[in-house]
């Protein structure tokens, strides 16, 4: 059935009166599309997930029930994990490792970034959420979608849609997220520390064999984050092989451009007003925020203490970067530095521990996967 | 309580293993970084060698051309390298950090390809 049915009798209007609640996920809609198109925020993820929500919310239109076109998306796209792991193939194929190969010691602010993870499980447990529930709603800090739905598809179906939405959500708010916190915990003198980007060649094996080194890493330490980390280094390595081209330009572009559509449409149908508007999915939304919030915080901590340790030559701001919201994040600690001192780039040094976020989210999800699913 | 304890398992070995998972990820890449490039450079050293050879016994030792004009044609081919060296014209390319932030060069460039003017390195000028 991909359309519902219309009882045209004399209880219509009495009935419509009963989707109070459509009628405020058509308005968070509306906001979704508004955020997107006047201000600009990740719009191709928040224009399909705001046009999905729309769909699945429109009285009589059945597209979120058994059968309808956004159920079926769901169900085979989904709960089957196909749409993540095909947007990590895409991503994958995106990612340039070359800032995090110049600069290995970025890594670790990626991993700091990854306490917002484990610092949110323990608040959903704290709150009553399950073992499972808690771990499924912790991986938000990553500030990973595919990731969040691929470990929510796991381990707590019923939070799917409003993990999945709050992920995305607060990707999308990062640039207004983030600054508050980065400044809250920097000095001005350490937010104006100057880092000269100075462009060292990678030899091409390098760039060859780091994909591989990362899926032996994820075998030995978190097999769970295999699906993920094994379909993100398949497109790294499609990128860097340099002899696929055709197939490396079409997982960067065309799948991961349909893929996009139709896990934002997707997620955006998840969001049916029966089952989206609840306490438990307040309380989600507001544990995604701790957790993106502890995750900025402990990269930023972990930032100050590299800053130190280095002789102050590492600004702090840089730990801000290790969630994994790639570019938006390592754009976002670009611009604070930049308010803080007019000739300190550093988009091309945040790129380090911004991708290295993505590995450690995937790996944290892996672990998660290990100890509770 | 136990789901309390089971999560600070959870949190305690997991953000230890997502620690040493990227340790370990940087060490092996500082690793391999420093051996690929000992081994690209070794390559490059033992080309350089020969022509230093060539340069010290120009002569055949077998008759052929005169020592003294092998020895004067080697002498301007090594003061023309030098010279044409010394005052920068094909010698490596400046650096960009010198001139500029690299962040600046790049997006001079990019600024540059937008309006459809091609961008030529600096030593191909003439």
């Amino acid at each position: 059935m991909l359309t519902g049915e219309i009882p045209f009798d004399g209880q219509f209007f009495s009935e419509l009166l009963g989707f109070w609640k459509n009628g405020v996920m058509l308005l968070i809609a509306l906001g979704f599309i508004f955020l997107a198109i006047q201000k600009g925020f990740e719009p191709l993820l928040l224009i399909p997930i705001g046009v999905g929500i729309m769909l699945a919310n429109v009285p009589f239109g059945g597209l979120g029930e058994g059968g309808g076109l956004l159920a079926l998306l769901r169900d085979y796209g989904l709960k089957t994990e196909i749409f993540p792991l095909l947007m990590f193939l895409g991503l994958g194929a995106l990612t340039d490792f070359t800032p995090l190969i110049q600069r290995p010691t970025m890594a670790l602010l990626g991993a700091a970034a990854q306490i917002g993870i484990f610092g949110t499980l323990l608040g959903a447990i704290a709150l009553g959420f399950t073992v499972r529930e808690a771990g499924a709603i912790g991986i938000i800090g990553g500030a990973d979608g595919p990731t969040s739905i691929f470990v929510a598809g796991r381990l707590a179906d019923h939070l799917l849609g409003p993990i999945a939405l709050s992920a995305y959500s607060y990707m999308a708010m990062v640039p207004i997220i983030q600054p508050p916190i980065m400044r809250a915990l920097t000095s001005k003198a350490e937010r104006m520390v100057e880092m000269p980007y100075e462009p060292q060649p990678v030899p091409r094996l390098l760039k060859l064999l780091f994909p591989l080194t990362v899926l032996l890493l994820a075998i030995l330490f978190a097999p769970g984050s295999i699906p993920l980390i094994g379909m993100f280094m398949f497109g790294n390595l499609l990128r860097e092989s340099g002899v696929v081209e055709r197939l490396s330009s079409t997982a960067q572009n065309e799948l991961i451009n349909i893929v996009t559509i139709l896990l934002g449409l997707t997620v955006g149908g998840t969001m049916v007003a029966n089952e989206f508007l609840d306490v438990d999915t307040l309380q989600v939304f507001g544990l995604g925020l701790v957790a993106f919030s502890i995750a900025t915080a402990g990269g930023v901590v972990f930032g100050k203490i590299m800053h130190l340790a280095s002789g102050r030559k590492i600004n702090p701001l840089l730990g801000a970067a290790g969630v994994s919201a790639v570019p938006m994040s390592a754009r976002v600690v670009h611009r604070v530095a930049l308010e803080a001192n007019p000739n300190n780039y550093l988009v091309m040094h945040a790129m380090g521990p911004n991708v290295a976020g993505v590995l450690g989210s995937a790996i944290a999800a892996g672990i998660i996967l290990n100890m509770v699913g | 309580m136990d789901d309390l304890i089971r999560g600070l398992e959870i949190a305690g070995t997991g953000i230890g293993v997502v620690f040493a998972a990227l340790v370990s990820l940087a060490v092996v890449t500082m690793l391999l970084g420093r051996a690929l490039r000992s081994v690209g450079a070794e390559p490059q050293a033992e080309a350089a060698e020969p022509p230093a050879e060539t340069a010290e016994s120009p002569a055949p030792q077998d008759g052929g051309p005169d020592r003294a004009m092998v020895a004067a044609m080697t002498a301007a081919v090594q003061f023309v390298r030098r010279g044409f060296r010394s005052s920068g014209a094909v010698g490596g390319p400046r650096t960009t950090t010198e001139v500029a932030g690299a962040w600046r060069m790049q997006g001079r460039q990019s600024l540059m390809s937008s309006q459809g003017n091609r961008v030529r390195p600096r030593d191909s000028r003439r």
